[in-house]
């Protein structure tokens, strides 16, 4: 039975595997992961490049410890592949790049490229005629990117009722707070204000992401979730701690301490 | 040159399901029929340059070939890092079309007149550099460039060009002309300085000086052995181009085929490595520069004479 707790140890078993990464960035996408892997996502591993399957676009590449693992755990590639992350002939880097692993749709690591590129693809529907949702998650850090308001006047003008933005809320970002860099308070205001509909989840209640990811649109306005989510979520030595956003070392003492703090609920 | 471009989106759109045009508030009217008839798959977006750019690049996953049109500057300097991360990186198809390259912006100042979008351009991975010289150049080489699928950037001249490449021989697939009267010198240029260049190379025949003139619409071509041959004879090469002096048509020369060849003295004329400081027009700024027909002619006469 997958559980978004063995996503999470597939998370830390990535990271191990290059010993570096933003480890605590993806973190607090695992149980968003899991859920949209699990229930949501119309996409089969067996047959990834279906011309009408669900995407998901990791906006926020530097978490794509949590989309290899996710891909992993749900049968995309070996999970052996994890322990060869960053490595020098590794299909999986320190941001994702499209296609060199069945699952991975977008070059993402340059913030605020990944909404349009999802509108484009959301708005080829209208053209093919194929049903299919495009999910892209964006982080809150991110949302400093104009780039991404540009996405969003787009999406609602286009009115995307299949483009699902998630924005990972997790209040942090490389130098700290997001409120303590650019105070964005309040995400609803923004992106209804930019023609979404617009819901807030808990980013870590399994059954909640359920109910409300698995809803459509019911305004014919594209979606984003506000997902409330904590930074390095599940291991508590890693939560809101911002010396952790990247790690290029890490010591033997420092790794053992985070694996013990692992929470196994 | 830009109404044959925009009659050949029309041929496309109307001729591939493959085709999507995207604009950038280009004006009122433009494309207006085609967007009537075809309004999913033509689109007038917003002033958003990095939007338009990346929506492309998902339209082109999602297996179109997306068009997209604003002007040079715009299009090439504010969604850089977008071509090259959107398309380039992720080996993606489409056709940029720049409005007003070069200097035919003139009027309106630096932040309009496009004299560092063949650097810019050639810097990115995967993408071929167009500057055609005419109507039915621009045409042939768009059709071209859809039917091989590739990614691609087109500088586009101001209008009202006449049809002058017909009368070149083709050397290789098209992507370099050549025409030849004798063997004391050879000019090389691109895009629409072309009509200055051939000015000038007719009253340099009239003059008594014969030579070659070589066009070359497609910056990135592979045809550096042919062209190896045709200069490889000439000791007098002069380059023209309407762009700063690095990242251009005389780069690429150097890295494909200067290298190559000893025994030529070259000379390189373009725009200076600066923002200019006067409006006026794009002659004005050609004949500031001595790239028109009257500044090639002076020069390449000054210079033989000089030699002789």
């Amino acid at each position: 039975m997958k559980s978004s707790l063995e996503l999470r140890k597939l998370c830390l078993r990535t990271f191990k595997g290059g010993m570096r990464g933003h480890l605590p960035s993806a973190l607090s996408l695992v149980d968003i992961l899991f859920v949209l892997y699990s229930d949501c996502l119309k996409i089969d591993s067996k047959d990834p490049l279906s011309p009408d399957r669900d995407r998901l676009i990791l906006s926020k590449g530097h978490g794509c410890i949590a989309l290899y693992s996710a891909l992993a755990l749900f049968e995309f590639f070996p999970k052996e592949t994890l322990d060869d992350f960053c490595e020098f002939h590794s299909p999986i880097g320190g941001h994702p790049e499209r296609h060199s692993l069945p699952g991975i749709e977008a070059s993402t690591g340059s913030l605020g490229h990944g909404l349009a590129f999802g509108t484009g693809i959301a708005y080829s529907s209208r053209i093919s005629k194929l049903d299919f949702n495009v999910w892209v998650i964006v982080g809150d850090g991110e949302l400093n990117e104009g780039s991404i308001w540009e996405s969003a006047m787009s999406a609602s003008h286009h009115k995307l009722s299949n483009l699902r933005v998630i924005v990972d809320s997790n209040g942090m970002q490389a130098s700290g707070e997001t409120s303590g860099i650019w105070d964005l308070s309040s995400l609803v205001d923004k992106w209804s204000s930019f023609g979404f509909e617009t819901r807030v989840v808990n980013g870590h209640d399994i059954s909640e992401l359920r109910k409300e990811f698995c809803k459509n649109s019911v305004t014919g306005k594209p979606i984003c979730y506000i997902a409330q989510t904590i930074k390095g979520y599940g291991f508590a030595s890693l939560e809101n701690n911002a010396k952790w956003h990247h790690k290029s070392s890490v010591s033997e003492e420092e790794m053992i301490e985070v694996e013990k703090s692992l929470r196994n609920a | 040159m830009r109404n044959a471009a925009l009659k050949t989106v029309e041929n496309m759109v109307k001729s591939s399901d493959r085709a999507c045009f995207i604009g950038s508030d280009l004006g009122f009217g433009t494309l207006q029929n085609l967007r009537d008839t075809h309004p999913e798959r033509v689109l007038m977006e917003g002033i958003a340059e990095q939007q338009i750019i990346g929506f492309s690049a998902g339209i082109s996953a999602s297996g179109y070939f997306p068009i997209v049109h604003t002007i040079a500057t715009f299009l090439t300097r504010r969604s850089f890092e977008q071509i090259a991360m959107d398309f380039s990186l992720q080996n993606l198809s489409g056709m940029l079309l720049g409005a007003g390259g070069g200097m035919v912006y003139a009027p309106l100042g630096p932040t309009h007149q496009a004299i560092d979008d063949f650097a810019l351009m050639s810097s990115i991975p995967n993408l071929k550099v167009y500057a055609p010289a005419d109507p039915i150049e621009i045409e042939n080489l768009m059709l071209q460039s859809f039917e091989r699928n590739e990614l691609s950037y087109f500088r586009i001249g101001r209008g009202g060009e006449p049809n002058i490449t017909a009368e070149f021989e083709i050397i290789g697939n098209g992507a370099v002309k050549y025409k030849t009267n004798g063997d004391t010198f050879t000019l090389i240029t691109t895009g629409t300085l072309l009509h200055e260049a051939l000015e000038a190379f007719t009253a340099l025949a009239e003059s008594g000086l014969k030579g070659s003139l070589i066009h070359i619409p497609l910056l990135n071509h592979e045809s550096d052995t042919e062209l190896r041959k045709l200069i490889a004879d000439t000791e007098n090469v002069f380059v023209f181009e309407e762009h700063i002096p690095i990242g251009g048509l005389f780069s690429h020369l150097a890295n494909g085929i200067f290298k190559f060849i000893h025994s030529s003295i070259t000379l390189h004329f373009s725009l200076p490595h600066q923002y200019a400081k006067n409006y006026g027009s794009q002659s004005a700024h050609r004949a500031l520069n001595n790239i028109d027909a009257v500044g090639i002619y002076n020069t390449v006469k000054g210079v033989l004479t000089n030699a002789g």
